[in-house]
């Protein structure tokens, strides 16, 4: 890795996840959002309209790549074309940084599509580590995890969510992308203190927090990202922002998908919080 | 002796795969719930996501179908094609052959024929970029050079022969009006399928400028096109036709500028 591949990227602001839904209101009417993540994998692709659009994105915001697939915690051995696909996709859209999930996706060549969880096991977190080492020097860019909801856990695991992730960015460098809905579901899927989950997280690890809506199942709860954020969610973001300081954040809708003016709101009560608690935060220039 | 991460994992996707319970074991108990309710939360997402990415990428042969049959055709299809794409764009790339082969639907032509059309239809939209020819290209060209003429067809074109009127099917569908019955046709309907201004589109061809359009995209020259043209026209008209075509061709972007060739 290049020295200043890893270096801690910015605060970038407040911003959306990139859907096709809202590209027209975006490209004319050039909304007051700091920054886009975009879903890697949906600009992975030869040509056509997608990258036109995304060029005229990347001219106008800043942007991070969020993929879905790269299976970092897969015994499958990574996929070496998907990576060089990453690598292109960067060169496109010069990302602040480049993030996956803390998961599996499949073995034995196939993608199930889904976060797939594992147990925290000394025996994973060396399989991970290495892994970690090999994508972030190859992407040459900040790289970054994100903590997944889950529904099982494993009898097998040695240490907690929060362990396992505090010893793997220790031991890669790598950086964090905090769900805070994701911690509220699993947190409730599975009996822990979701304060206790952020407190074992390092404090200067964490460079982007996901704000999302969940479904409550009343004996368990699913990460649908299809609602609006919840209340309990919201509690957890200020104490998210009291331990981790100001950090970028993004609403990430990914179902029932309501038009841009409607999200807008939801994103200015995460500035506005971020404000309150942090009063001498300043704008991100435009 | 415990699960490796390497058995944990073959055995939690034989769970979603197969219905396969040994993962069950190694999942901790809950208190709130039974384990087997939980893994079904990955199970049920698993095939769901799946119908969505086909939904997606197959709106008008899902409308034609019907949600449940639509489900059914799907479910057959990640059975035996499970996802081997980290982008779940490419994963309904085999649907529409799948579904010409697909037993229930074997009198229902047209439903394969709607699924082909859409995967031309979704291939353009996003196939590789490439300068398109235009008349401007061709303006300096000498009465000598005509002949010998060759042409690159742009990445986005594809050709497709239609035994059904599943177009207009999907004509109809586009906009939200009933699909008129299926028919077999007695005569194949000629299709080219493209990107045009950025938007994928599909327009039929006469059996002449399909003959000559599939003829330029093996490499036939110009002087050899208005020849083949002269089959079906009277030799004087045959190369005013062809230039029509050229230019009707040039006008839509079904060429690409080739620095090498024009």
């Amino acid at each position: 890795m290049s020295p200043s591949s890893n270096e801690r990227p910015p605060f970038i602001g407040f911003g959306l996840g990139l859907r096709p839904t809202h590209y027209k209101d975006i490209l004319e009417n050039n909304p007051p959002i700091d920054w886009f993540e975009i879903i890697s994998e949906n600009f992975m692709v030869p040509g056509g309209k997608p990258l036109a659009i995304l060029d005229q994105i990347v001219e106008r915001y800043p942007v991070v790549m969020h993929g879905v697939s790269l299976s970092i915690a897969s015994t499958q051995p990574l996929d070496m074309e998907y990576l060089k696909g990453l690598k292109t996709l960067a060169k496109r859209t010069d990302p602040k940084w480049i993030s996956d999930h803390l998961c599996w996706t499949g073995v034995h060549g196939i993608n199930l599509h889904d976060l797939l969880p594992f147990p925290y096991t000394q025996e994973a977190l060396e399989h991970i580590v290495e892994r970690v080492n090999i994508v972030q020097d190859y992407l040459g860019h900040p790289f970054t995890l994100e903590n997944v909801s889950s529904y099982v856990s494993f009898n097998q695991s040695e240490m907690t969510e929060w362990e396992f992730i505090a010893e793997l960015t220790k031991r890669t460098g790598c950086w964090l992308l905090l769900d805070v809905n994701n911690v509220y579901v699993s947190s409730f899927n599975h009996d822990f203190d979701a304060i206790e989950f952020i407190n074992g997280i390092p404090q200067d690890r964490v460079v982007q927090f996901h704000m999302a809506g969940h479904s409550d199942h009343e004996t368990y709860i699913v990460d649908t990202h299809d609602a609006p954020v919840r209340d309990e969610v919201w509690d957890l973001y200020r104490a998210c922002l009291k331990r981790f300081g100001p950090v970028s954040t993004i609403i990430e809708r990914d179902d029932n998908i309501p038009p841009l003016n409607e999200i807008l709101p939801e994103l200015e009560k995460v500035r506005q919080i971020a404000h309150e608690v942090h009063p001498k935060l300043k704008p991100v220039a435009a | 002796m415990s699960d490796s991460l390497k058995d944990i994992q073959q055995k939690f996707q034989a769970a979603i795969l197969n219905q396969d319970d040994s993962i069950l074991a190694a999942i901790k108990e809950n208190n709130k719930e039974e384990k087997h309710t939980l893994l079904n939360v990955y199970q049920h997402a698993y095939g769901a996501r799946l119908i969505e990415f086909l939904e997606n990428d197959f709106p008008h042969t899902a409308a034609y179908l019907g949600q449940e049959a639509f489900a059914q055709t799907c479910q057959a299809y990640y059975e035996t094609n499970p996802s081997n794409t980290p982008n779940a764009r490419w994963f309904g790339l085999k649907y529409a052959n799948f579904l010409k082969n697909y037993t229930p639907l074997q009198q229902s032509v047209e439903a394969a024929e709607l699924a082909t059309l859409e995967q031309a239809l979704n291939t353009a939209f996003d196939a590789k970029n490439a300068m398109a020819l235009t008349q401007a290209d061709l303006a300096n060209l000498t009465p000598q050079d005509w002949p010998t003429l060759t042409f690159t067809p742009h990445p986005s074109t594809c050709r497709l022969q239609m035994r059904t009127n599943a177009d207009l099917i999907w004509a109809a569908l586009s906009k939200e009006k009933t699909p008129p019955d299926p028919q077999k046709l007695q005569m194949p309907t000629e299709l080219i399928v493209w990107r045009g201004q950025g938007m994928a589109r599909f327009r039929t061809l006469s059996y002449d400028e399909a003959m000559i359009w599939d003829e330029a995209v093996k490499g036939t020259n110009f002087g050899a096109l208005c020849e083949m043209l002269g089959t079906y026209w009277p030799q004087e008209e045959a190369p005013l036709k062809a230039a029509n075509y050229l230019q009707a061709w040039l006008s839509s972007e079904f060429l690409e500028h080739n620095p090498t060739g024009v």
